[in-house]
C-alpha cells in the first residue's frame, strides 16, 4: 500500500479571493485511514482532486511512498478517487460500471469477470450485477462506486463526502462497511466529510481543515478535548472562552483559580471547555454562576449561566438541567479533566 | 381530440406531396380530372434507366450530405461541448455568430463564399460544396450538441480518468455513450438539411456538382412533372426514414436533446 505526503500544498482557484489550499501539509501512514474533516469550502475536496491528479497544484508537493507524483496523469497514479455523487456511468450496468477500470486496463475478460464478482460480494451486492444504475438505492449506487475502485487495489483510496447522500439509518451501515473493508484490505484511505461524528467514527486519526490547511491532527477525541487553536475549539461547537494565564498547573482568571490537566499549555491564554462537560454539583473547580437562560434543544437543554460579567454555557441532560431557574443561582462543577488552554488568544 | 388534431396536421403537411407523387405514375393527368386516367411506371422506369442522371445525383447528394454531417459533427461536438460546458468572455458573441448563417440569406452567403472559394480554387467541386454546407449545416449541430452537453455531467469524465482511463478512451467510453442520441440527431438532420439544399449547391457547384434538388428545379422549371415527381419523391425519402428513426426520440418524453442521463 501507499504511504501518502503533502507538503505545503498552495492553491488558488482563478478568480478566488482565497486560495483553496494554504501550505497544506499531511502524512497519512500506510494503511492508515484518515478522515479530512472541515466546513464545506475550506479547501477539503480540492485537496482530493490534487492528490488525485485531477488539478495541479500552484505550488508544493504530492508524494506516494515518497515519491514525487506531481508529473503524473490521474491514470497512472496509485490514487482513486470516488467522487460525492458515485458518478456511476448510467449507460453500463453494475458489473460493467466495475470493471470498467480493468477494462481500461485491458484485463483478461476472465480476470474481470472474477475479480468483479468479488468486489460485489464485498460490498453484499452480489446479485445487483445486471442491474442499471437508476434502478438502485442511493446506497447501494455508493456501495457500487465503492466496488468499482476496490475491485482496482489502489494503494490509496480517495474517498469524498462517501456518506453524504444516504439517509440517517443507511449512513451508520455505509459507515461501517468503509471501515471493516479498509480494516481488511489495509488500503491507505483518506475520507473527506463535513460531519464530525464521522470524521471520529471513520478515521484512525481525525485531520480538521479549515481555510485551506490543516489546523490540528490527531485522534478525535484529542481533537474535541484538547483543541488547538480557537477555530478548532469554534469548529467542535465550542462556546465556553475564558480569558486569563496559565501556571504551574492553575488558571488565573475571573472565575479564580481553577486546576488544570497535565500538559496544558502556560502563559496567557483561553480557557476554554466544552459545554456538556459542566456537571451541576460541588467539589474541585466549583463555580457559583446565575443562570440567565435555558433553552431545550431535544435531548440536551442549554443553559446560559453568568458570573462576574463572564458567560458560560452548559449542555445537560434533562434531570440534570432541571435545578437551573433563570434569575437564580447554580453551583457548577468545571471537571479539571475538560478543561484546556489556548495559549496566546 | 388530440388525434383527430393530429391527423389534420397530417393531412395539411402531407396534402401539397400528393400531386407529386401522383406524377410519377401518371400518363397524361389533365385538368378537371381528378385522378390520372391511366397509371403507369414509366417515369420511375426512365429516372433509373441506363442514361439518366438521376442515379449518379443520388449518389453524389447522399456522398456530400454524409460528408457535410460527418464534417459538421466533427466540428460541432467540440464547439457544443465548449459552449454547454464553459462559461467564457464572449461566449454571447459567440452564439450570435454561429446563428448569423441561419438569418442571413442562403443567395448571399452563397456569393459571398463563392468569391473566396474562387481564389482556393473549391469551387466546381464536390469539396467546395461540402465545405459550404457547413454553412447551414454547423449551426443546427452545435445548438442540438450544446443543449446535450448542458445537461452533461463532466465529472464523470474525472472519475473514470482517476479509475484509469487515457484520455481517449474516456471520450470514447464514458463521453460518447453518453452523448450518443444527441449526436444521432443532430447527425441525422445535419444530413437533411445538406441532403435539401439547392441555392448554396448551384453558386459553388456551378452546375458541375449534380444533386437531386438541382435536377428537381430544372425538371420542375421544363414542366416535366413526370420526373419532378419521381424527384421529389426520391427527395423526401431520407427524411421520412429518418423520421421514423428519431421518432421516439422527438416525440413527448424522450424531446430532450439533453436526455442523455
Amino acid at each position: 500500500m501507499t504511504r501518502l505526503t503533502l507538503e505545503n500544498l498552495q492553491l488558488r482557484h482563478p478568480g478566488a479571493e482565497r486560495p483553496a489550499l494554504d501550505a497544506l501539509s499531511l502524512d497519512v501512514a500506510d494503511g492508515e485511514m484518515v478522515a479530512l474533516l472541515g466546513p464545506s469550502g475550506c479547501g477539503k475536496t480540492t485537496a482530493l482532486r490534487v492528490i488525485a491528479g485531477l488539478i495541479g497544484p500552484d505550488a508544493g508537493e504530492v508524494r506516494f511512498d515518497g515519491a514525487s507524483v506531481g508529473h503524473l496523469p490521474p491514470e497512472r497514479r496509485e490514487a482513486v478517487l470516488v467522487f460525492q455523487s458515485g458518478q456511476l456511468f448510467a449507460h453500463m450496468d453494475v458489473a460493467t460500471n466495475v470493471g470498467f477500470g480493468l477494462r481500461m486496463q485491458r484485463r483478461p475478460k476472465r480476470e474481470i469477470a472474477a475479480r468483479v464478482a468479488e468486489a460485489l460480494a464485498q460490498v453484499q451486492l452480489g446479485d445487483l450485477g445486471h442491474r442499471r444504475p437508476h434502478e438502485l438505492s442511493g446506497g447501494q449506487r455508493q456501495r457500487v462506486a465503492l466496488a468499482r475502485a476496490l475491485v482496482l487495489k489502489p494503494g490509496l483510496l480517495l474517498l469524498d463526502e462517501p456518506l453524504s447522500s444516504l439517509d440517517a439509518h443507511l449512513r451508520t451501515e455505509m459507515r461501517a462497511l468503509i471501515r471493516r473493508l479498509q480494516r481488511e484490505t489495509g488500503i491507505t484511505t483518506l475520507v473527506v466529510t463535513h460531519d464530525q461524528e464521522e470524521a471520529a467514527v471513520l478515521g484512525d486519526r481525525v485531520a480538521l481543515m479549515l481555510g485551506g490547511r490543516i489546523h490540528q491532527i490527531g485522534a478525535g477525541a484529542a481533537l474535541w478535548n484538547r483543541p488547538a487553536d480557537l477555530d478548532v475549539a469554534r469548529f467542535f461547537g465550542g462556546c465556553n472562552f475564558i480569558p486569563g494565564r496559565s501556571s504551574d498547573g492553575a488558571f488565573d482568571g475571573p472565575l479564580g483559580q481553577l486546576t488544570l490537566p497535565e500538559g496544558a499549555p502556560e502563559g496567557e491564554g483561553c480557557l476554554t471547555l466544552r459545554p456538556e462537560a459542566i456537571e451541576p454539583g460541588d467539589g474541585e473547580n466549583a463555580v457559583t454562576l446565575r443562570v440567565i437562560e435555558t433553552r431545550f434543544e431535544g435531548l440536551l437543554t442549554r443553559i446560559t449561566a453568568e458570573v462576574a460579567g463572564l458567560r458560560l454555557e452548559a449542555l445537560m441532560r434533562a434531570g440534570a438541567a432541571r435545578g437551573a431557574v433563570p434569575g437564580q443561582d447554580v453551583r457548577w462543577r468545571l471537571p479539571r479533566e475538560a478543561l484546556w488552554v489556548l495559549p496566546g488568544v | 381530440m388530440r388525434t383527430a388534431l393530429g391527423l389534420v396536421l397530417i393531412a395539411a403537411l402531407m396534402a401539397p406531396l400528393v400531386p407529386l407523387a401522383l406524377w410519377s405514375v401518371a400518363r397524361g393527368w389533365f385538368f378537371p380530372q381528378i385522378l390520372p386516367a391511366t397509371w403507369t411506371l414509366e417515369p420511375w422506369m426512365r429516372a433509373f434507366a441506363p442514361r439518366s442522371d438521376i442515379p449518379g445525383a443520388l449518389l453524389t447528394t447522399t456522398l456530400i450530405a454524409l460528408a457535410a454531417a460527418g464534417l459538421a459533427l466533427a466540428l460541432g461536438i467540440p464547439a457544443g461541448r465548449a459552449l454547454g460546458l464553459y462559461r467564457f468572455r464572449g461566449k454571447a458573441l459567440v452564439e450570435l455568430a454561429l446563428l448569423a448563417p441561419v438569418i442571413v440569406p442562403g443567395i448571399a452567403v452563397g456569393l459571398g463564399v463563392h468569391g473566396v472559394f474562387l481564389r482556393l480554387g473549391l469551387t466546381n467541386s464536390a469539396l467546395g460544396v461540402v465545405l459550404v454546407h457547413l454553412v447551414p449545416t454547423l449551426p443546427y449541430v452545435i445548438f442540438v450538441m450544446s443543449g446535450v452537453f448542458a445537461n452533461y455531467d463532466a465529472e464523470a469524465e474525472a472519475q473514470a480518468r482517476s479509475l484509469g482511463a487515457r484520455p481517449l478512451q474516456v471520450l470514447w467510453h464514458v463521453m460518447l455513450p453518453a452523448i450518443a442520441p444527441g449526436v444521432m440527431v443532430a447527425g441525422l438532420f445535419a444530413f437533411l438539411v445538406s441532403w435539401s439544399q439547392y441555392i448554396l449547391t448551384l453558386t459553388i457547384g456551378g452546375g458541375r456538382v449534380v444533386t437531386l434538388p438541382l435536377l428537381l428545379y430544372a425538371q420542375a422549371g421544363a414542366g416535366r412533372n413526370d420526373q419532378a415527381g419521381v424527384l421529389a419523391m426520391l427527395s423526401l425519402a431520407p427524411g421520412l426514414v429518418i423520421l421514423a428513426l428519431v421518432a421516439r426520440q422527438l416525440s413527448g418524453r424522450g424531446m430532450t436533446f439533453g436526455g442523455t442521463r
